[in-house]
């Protein structure tokens, strides 16, 4: 074999490992794109994959680790954002606190971080011997429930038209019949649609929320998030899940949030379907028709849960 | 050159020895099925179907437990007809002490480390006497019996809810829900539970099992206090047959089992057991451990007809 047969076979050779590399995430970052403001995800809990194992023995620890992914828009802080594990006998798993774990601060989807944060929840929990209780196995549910607090921003742009009716013959800037593009805003709650109704000197705004997270949307506050604990003894009650709280609805520079029907103090009902709505008024408008933003913000706490299964056996 | 053959050898190895890793296997064996308990077969030929008069003979045979529950303290019959066979002695590795009518034994039942259970072999020798001189032969069977205190222990995973009937918005861990099961590693077995969360004044919220239990083996059960009596020649009572006892716990709690002491019948054999403990109506659900054990004598037998033949 001479030298140039063995030069190209070690060059062969490296090759290889740089060709076996799988290809790194690649982010197609448009320059000038910022809307960031798109899903319906909020915070994605994922157990990580062996993390635990489906089976283990009654003589080694559990180990759960918990990847908490801010997938929405809204950054995510403080410390009543709590992870919890549930599902399980106490007695055989111990160890876990019922106060369970604070989620990390987490950035939401911004112009430089297009994906969100995350970062992983650490759990150890102390298995207890099965043997000498003559429990042959231990078939359980690890139950994993995230509360936090988070905010829908919608702000479509609306067609307000102060004369809809005008016999003039002069081109309109927009229809006003022509619902404003909506999509979803990089929350679980999403604002649906809004429907414009105009009339002389006036407009109605019939705005629809929708729960399209796969969670539970809770009654903002503190005490709420508290108790949605799953270790609570008071637990939460029907009477605190699907409210949202109306922080704004402004058109332009001016809040109408106080012509809006109906909210209970401020908060808007999603029905049992999960959506709900409500409509807000603005008069005293004039001049030609005009495109305007519409902002509306609501915000309220969310509860997701995901689960696994574990087996827990004898060591001996 | 040599040096070159080398690299090229140690960049092989590095590029081939970045397999993934293989995930741990645990592997289980499960030794808490089966409606079986102590089994016994004779080998064929021992005894023989046919033998002479006044001649000895080997009676043979293979007993294995295939149950769950080791059986520490056993005993083995034989019944034959005392005008025309009688037993000399006993022969077996598990036996440890017998007269010439019984034996008493002890073997280990399924484990992990011995799914299959123990086995081993009985040998009784054994002679039969002279016939009847106007007969050429007479028809007697031989029946070996076991009689031995057993247990059916076994877990299974129920759920708890605290919060069954109250107007709480939490999510479930798990639903409470009938738990139908096949067998546990012994002859009398649990063929259902129905769970309920019942609610005291105290308005702590207890867990009740309705347990449904039924003899699935092959033969007779009767009351592990009463061994002496059944397995001996002694006349059985009422009160001795069929009889089972019931204990059961929830996670580390006793439960209380009414009633403790069960006659079987053919249906329908059911012991509430209920937690003196309650929990708290705000809590959540989860799942928990449920042990029972039931306690029991058992009794099983094999039989063989044999010709004893007159010697001319």
């Amino acid at each position: 074999m001479n030298k140039q047969s063995i030069y190209f076979l070690l060059a062969i050779a490296c090759l290889l490992p740089l060709s076996s590399c799988t290809a790194g995430r690649s982010q197609a970052i448009n320059a000038g794109d910022e809307n960031f403001r798109t899903g319906t995800q909020g915070l994605q809990l994922r157990f990580l994959p062996y993390s635990p194992p489906d089976k283990i023995f009654d003589n080694e620890e559990l180990h759960a680790r918990i990847e908490v992914f801010n997938k929405g828009a809204e950054d995510i802080t403080g410390s009543n954002n709590r992870l919890y594990l549930s599902g399980f006998d106490t007695t055989i798993i111990t160890g876990i606190p019922t106060m369970g774990f604070q989620i990390p601060d987490l950035q939401g989807k911004k112009f430089f971080n297009p994906e969100g944060e995350f970062d992983n929840v650490d759990i150890t929990g102390f298995v207890r011997d099965l043997k000498s209780r003559n429990i042959d196995f231990y078939n359980t549910i690890l139950m994993a429930t995230a509360c936090y607090k988070y905010k829908t921003i919608a702000d479509p742009s609306a067609c307000v038209d102060p004369d809809p009716f005008s016999t003039s013959v002069q081109d309109k800037v927009c229809d006003f019949n022509s619902q404003p593009a909506l999509g979803s805003q990089g929350a679980p709650v999403i604002i649906d649609s809004v429907q414009v109704e105009a009339m002389n000197g006036k407009a109605r705004f019939k705005i629809s929320a929708r729960n399209a997270g796969g969670g539970d949307v809770l009654k903002d506050g503190a005490d709420i998030l508290d108790r949605c604990n799953p270790y609570d003894p008071k637990g939460l009650d029907i009477r605190d899940l699907d409210y949202v709280h109306v922080d704004e609805v402004v058109l332009g520079d001016t809040s109408i949030l106080g012509n809006c029907r109906p909210l209970e103090n401020g908060y808007l009902r999603l029905r049992t379907s999960g959506s709900g709505a409500m409509i807000c008024e603005v008069d005293g408008l004039s001049g030609p028709a005009y495109l305007t933003p519409l902002r509306i913000t609501v915000s309220y706490n969310y509860r997701s849960i995901i689960t696994q299964n574990l087996r827990i056996l004898q060591a001996n | 050159m040599k040096n070159i053959y080398v690299m090229i050898f140690l960049m092989l190895i590095l590029i081939t020895g970045c397999a993934g890793t293989t995930s741990r296997k645990i592997v289980e064996t499960n030794v808490k099925e089966g409606t079986k308990g102590i089994e016994m077969s004779f080998f064929d030929g021992t005894p023989p179907n046919t033998v002479f008069e006044a001649s000895d003979f080997l009676i043979s045979a293979q007993i294995s437990n295939q149950g769950a529950t080791d059986v520490t303290a056993g005993y083995l019959t034989i019944s034959t007809e005392k005008e025309y066979m009688g037993l000399i002695d006993w022969k077996s590795s598990i036996i440890s002490s017998s007269t010439p009518e019984n034996a008493m034994f002890a073997i280990q039942g399924k484990s992990q480390s011995n799914p299959a259970g123990d086995s081993s072999v009985i040998t009784i020798r054994a002679k039969t006497l002279t016939i009847d001189p106007q007969s050429e032969t007479h028809t007697s069977t031989i029946v070996m019996t076991a009689c031995y205190p057993y247990k059916t222990t076994f877990s299974t995973d129920v759920c708890v809810d605290p919060d069954m009937y109250t107007m709480k918005a939490e999510r479930k861990a798990c639903v409470v829900k009938l738990i139908g099961l096949s067998s546990q590693g012994g002859p009398v077995a649990v063929t259902r539970i129905e769970p309920q969360m019942l609610i005291g004044d105290d308005g702590l919220v207890r867990p009740q099992f309705t347990l449904y239990l039924r003899n699935e083996g092959n033969g007779a059960v009767f009351d592990i206090n009463s061994m002496e009596t059944v397995c001996s020649s002694a006349s059985l009572r009422k009160e001795d047959v069929n009889f089972v006892q019931v204990k059961a716990k929830l996670s580390d709690k006793t439960l209380t089992c009414k009633p403790t002491s069960i006659h079987l019948k053919d249906t329908d054999n059911m012991v509430r057991c209920s937690s003196e403990n309650g929990y708290t109506g705000g809590s959540n659900s989860f799942v928990a451990p449920l042990v029972v054990e039931i306690s029991y004598g058992y009794s099983f037998s094999i039989t063989k007809e044999i010709i004893i033949r007159r010697v001319k």
